[in-house]
């Protein structure tokens, strides 16, 4: 039962509300978990790396809203909705991601490095139209909104959980000028909830008011309604075989100087095929314009003025009535794709420029990072940086690494400045790797 | 006054859909507040003053809707091959049936006759004697005619009944002839009996008349007779002495005669029809204003199945304005003719006598927004005499004439100033109004129709004092709400025009609403460039399109 308990908490501390942007720590140092979340032809230094939950791990959560920061919301102590509103773009979204290495196992031998690990992984996406809320709070007659086609496409919830097996090598040739890997994932999906197709449209003539609402919706869940239907190992690894899916990294690398390496990588792209308590929520394509009752109905007979309007409502709930249809779905893996360069400055400098395309369920986010690395020491050293996600929203990444004997610690943020202006801050994360390692190669003397 | 709280229930629906809007928004802000890590607690929200736009109304009234508004017409019709309409109000005038021309009552004669002395002495010699009489039966005809000839009567039925009751106990034998009377066969009825079809004295017979003739004779002073004629032989009777008087009385009656036709002349019979009217409800609730119709019609169509010309006068012609109630005569001094039907099998003769502005006042008439009109009518039969012969009148046992009225009212014209007034019951909660900080209501109408028209609500509270008004201005201040569509020459809508009224109520006005019990509502109407007297014409195509919408100004405490 303790066994048990661990590992619902387990799943919801994955589950909890983070996530994010690109962790660009994996792409310039040389942690073990870089092999599967940064490059699959990245290859360690050591003979056998090993991550074991609880002990030892890499721990990844990451959150991100890019719709208004608390400083555009509050201002004194007064929430202002106008400024709000001004600060929204076409569609907004709350971006949560989270990766926990339950265990992971690398060996070395000669040019080829060989891994297996699991992890698991929570991705969560809220997007919401910046037109919804302006409509909330303006209303449809207010001058800026009525005789606007609102656009609230995009509006949805999307969350997946699952465990990720995964296998994986890589191999160096042309006297280590080249490398490439490449990573095979086994994933047992937990739970999702994955909205397809959201397309909602409302118009407000400025003439005579007429209402005009259309959509579109797919709602796809695999979720357990009643909590006491959950079987009791639901979330233990390997518990069932249901949800299954598969994924695939490739990457390789490419000394093109002795100062300048290539790398590109293409990760999880892949998808997973639910059926367990798989359901969707459809709406077809429907579009209703109200414009109001006919005089006949409120001159000739009182009663049926409230009758008219309540049939009016029923009626236009009916159109958005979802329909429920059970049957499996898939839901794509949230695939990145990222080419990056990194140029030694001197033995112990490197500046390292990333350009990366992440997918989100379906959405997609481009973000370039320009970092810098300094060695102090073959048993520490420094990264720093800046990142534009999605070419718009400044982050400063930071992040330090300690190599004492056989342990490698890695401890950073994706955004240092939430740490101190968290009211200005619209993304936050953070990054913790504790890894034994074991036959490390000796590290030259670093002199700068 | 008429109930409606129909508005009620529209404003209350339409507000209460801000409350979903508060919900929804309150989840949302709280969710992004806490995403974005703030402490809700400490802070303060501004107003949440939402204005949301609800369609209330959108109707496309066509040119029969809007007329059903202001009027509970009979019918609307078109009347030419442009779609011109015209307001037709029809009923029937007055009737004529058979019964009330012409009667056949109950017919009862009683005759008798007698012996001589020296008939008497022969009989009681053992010798036979006879007798010999001629009886005028006059038919008893209820006309109001002077001069009523008789020709020919098909009877459809009727019963004849003689009786003969022998006074002195001879043996009588013989036959009655009735010489006017014909039966099926064409054949005079003769009645023919022998003594011993006398039972203790007493003879009777009886016919069915059904499909006899009757030709009575006419020669004044006796009017319609027919005549009974008797030829007795008469034979002793041992066991009866004889003697000189009466030897039989007896009675012949014509009973229930019912008559598939009459041929012959009835004379000029006069007819006084009681008073009629028909009221004509447009602008029933028209206080004032100036009505003018280019043209207008009032048509008597008469159907006549009597076989005989009738004349038709006019004893009155009126129309009151129930309003103000101004009497107007119509002037109008020539009667009519009605022909009567050819044949007796031929169709009803119909004819239609039309009142318009060739032989009548009758544009004076109608103009000032005449509400109901009353006929009285006077006919006569005949009027011309006695038809020269081989024409007769004849009336058969359906005949009847009726005077149907028709007035025609083709929408051509123009109208000034028609004020109407109404009243509604109302009564308006605004309990729901609390987060509302005002109304603003919005009425869009393209009208195809060639009318202005001007409003103005009235607001009255449970004692009918004035809380409000919904323009500015009081009572007689009205706002243009539907602009006349341009007519062309011949005064013919071609293009629609368009108009956007709006009026904002606060929250003053929502606390005066909420005391109302009572709206006046009072509009003028004018059609096209009325003060020019330009006339128009008002089309079966015309539409008018009403879009009524309202934005709530929402004050919301968060």
């Amino acid at each position: 039962m303790r066994v048990t308990v661990l590992f619902i908490a387990l799943f919801l501390l994955s589950s909890a509300w983070t996530f994010g942007q690109l962790n660009t720590i994996y792409l310039s140092n040389n942690e073990a978990a870089s092999q599967w979340r940064g490059n699959p032809a990245f290859q360690g230094k050591e003979k056998v790396f090993l991550y074991i939950l609880p002990a030892v791990s890499s721990f990844d959560i990451s959150a991100g809203h890019t719709g208004f920061t608390y400083n555009d919301a509050v201002q004194g102590k007064t929430v202002n909705f106008s400024s709000v509103i001004d600060g929204l773009k076409k569609k907004n979204h709350l971006l949560f991601e989270n990766r926990i290495s339950m265990f992971a196992l690398g060996l070395k031998a000669g040019k080829t490095q060989f891994r297996i690990g699991m992890d698991v992984a929570t991705d969560m996406r809220f997007s919401y139209p910046g037109e919804l809320i302006e409509l909330l709070w303006k209303g449809n007659g207010h001058p800026d909104v009525i005789g606007r086609n609102l656009d609230m496409s995009g509006l949805g919830l999307n969350f997946i959980s699952y465990y990720d097996y995964f296998i994986g090598l890589s191999r160096t040739m042309m006297d280590d000028k080249l490398a490439v890997g490449a990573n095979l994932h086994y994933m047992q999906g937990l739970e999702t909830i994955y909205t397809k197709t959201s397309e909602f449209y409302f118009y407000t003539d400025p003439n005579d008011y007429a209402l005009t609402a259309s959509g579109a919706f797919d709602l796809k869940t695999s979720l357990y309604s009643d909590t006491t239907d959950i079987p009791d190992d639901r979330y233990f690894p390997f518990s069932n075989s249901d949800n299954t899916g598969m994924s695939f990294d490739f990457g390789a690398t490419y000394k093109f100087s002795d100062r300048l390496d290539l790398q590109a990588s293409a990760l999880n792209i892949g998808s997973i095929n639910w059926t367990t308590q798989a359901k969707s929520f459809v709406l077809d394509g429907v579009s209703i314009t109200y414009d109001g009752l006919e005089l006949d109905d409120i001159y000739d007979q009182s009663d049926s003025v409230e009758t008219s309007l309540e049939n009016v409502a029923d009626s236009i709930a009916d159109l958005f009535e979802l329909d429920e249809r059970a049957g499996s779905f898939k839901t794509p893996s949230n695939a990145r794709y990222i080419l990056s360069a990194d140029y030694a400055l001197g033995a112990k400098n490197h500046v390292q420029f990333t350009y990366a395309h992440m997918r989100s369920f379906n959405q997609g986010f481009n973000t370039v990072v320009g970092m810098f690395r300094r060695d102090f020491s073959p048993l520490f050293s420094v990264q720093g940086g800046l990142q534009f996600f999605n070419f718009r929203h400044l982050l400063v990444p930071i992040a330090f690494q300690f190599n004492p004997g056989p342990v490698q610690l890695a401890v950073g943020t994706g955004n240092v400045v939430s740490a101190f202006g968290y009211k200005n801050m619209k993304f936050l994360s953070g990054h913790f790797s504790l890894s034994l390692r074991f036959g490390k190669q000796r590290s030259p003397r670093v002199d700068d | 006054m008429r109930e409606s709280p129909a508005f009620k229930s529209l404003f209350l629906k339409s507000t209460l859909k801000i409350k979903p809007m508060k919900k929804i928004l309150l989840v949302c802000i709280s969710l992004l507040l806490f995403l974005a890590s703030c402490e809700p607690d400490e802070l303060e929200y501004e107003d949440y003053r939402p204005i949301v736009a609800v369609p209330l109304i959108h109707s496309i009234l066509d040119v029969y809707d809007v007329l059903e508004r202001v009027d509970s017409l009979n019918e609307l019709i078109v009347i030419d091959d442009d779609g011109l309409l015209a307001l037709t109000y029809q009923g029937k005038l007055f009737s004529l049936e058979l019964d009330d021309v012409l009667n056949f009552p109950n017919i009862s004669e009683s005759f008798n006759g007698s012996i001589t002395a020296g008939q008497a002495t022969s009989l009681n010699s053992g010798l036979n004697a006879t007798f010999s009489a001629s009886y005028p039966i006059e038919l008893n005809i209820d006309v109001e005619s002077s001069t009523v000839r008789i020709d020919s009567i098909l009877l459809e039925g009727g019963d004849l009944q003689l009786n003969i009751n022998l006074i002195q106990d001879e043996f009588v034998a013989g036959s009655l002839t009735i010489p006017g009377l014909f039966d099926a066969q064409g054949d005079p009825v003769i009645i023919a009996f022998v003594p011993s079809d006398f039972v203790n004295g007493v003879l009777n017979r009886s016919i069915n008349l059904a499909g006899y003739r009757l030709f009575p004779t006419y020669t004044p002073p006796n009017d319609n007779a027919i005549n009974l004629n008797a030829e007795l032989s008469l034979s002793d009777n041992t066991d009866n002495t004889a003697s000189a008087g009466q030897f039989f009385n007896a009675s012949l009656s014509l009973n229930n005669f019912n008559f598939s036709y009459v041929f012959g002349y009835f004379g000029q019979i006069a007819v006084n029809t009681d008073q009629d009217s028909v009221t004509i409800r447009i602008f029933e609730n028209a206080i004032d204003g100036y009505f003018h119709l280019e043209e207008a019609t009032i048509n008597l169509l008469t159907t006549n199945s009597f076989g005989l010309p009738v004349s038709v006068g006019f004893t009155n012609i009126s129309s009151i304005n129930l309003n103000t109630g101004v009497i107007t005569p119509l002037n109008l001094s020539e009667s009519f003719e009605i022909g009567g039907q050819e044949t007796i099998n031929s169709s009803p003769s119909i004819s239609n006598f039309v009142i318009d502005n060739n032989n009548s006042n009758i544009g004076d008439f109608l103009e000032p927004t005449p509400k109901t009109v009353f006929f009285q009518l006077n006919a006569t039969s005949n009027p011309d005499g006695e038809p020269i012969p081989p024409n007769t009148n004849f009336v058969a046992s359906g005949s009847r004439l009726d005077v149907d009225i028709e007035v025609l009212l083709p929408l051509f014209g123009y109208a000034q100033d028609i004020i109407i007034r109404d009243t509604l019951d109302t009564e308006i909660s605004f309990d729901d109004f609390d987060e509302v900080d005002s109304l603003e209501l919005k009425l869009f109408t393209i009208n195809g129709f060639p009318a202005d028209a001007e409003i103005q609500l009235t607001f009255l509270d449970e004692f009918d004092n004035v809380i409000d008004f919904l323009f500015e201005g009081g009572q007689n201040n009205l706002t243009l709400f539907m602009e006349s569509g341009i007519t062309n020459d011949q005064g013919i809508v071609i293009s629609s025009t368009e108009l956007i009224t709006t009026r904002t109520l606060d929250a003053v006005g929502a606390e005066n609403l909420e005391q109302t019990r009572k709206i006046i509502v009072t509009s003028r109407l004018n059609t096209f460039e009325s003060d020019l007297q330009n006339v128009v014409r008002f089309m079966d195509d015309y539409t008018l399109e009403v879009k009524l919408g309202v934005k709530i100004f929402g004050n919301i405490e968060l």
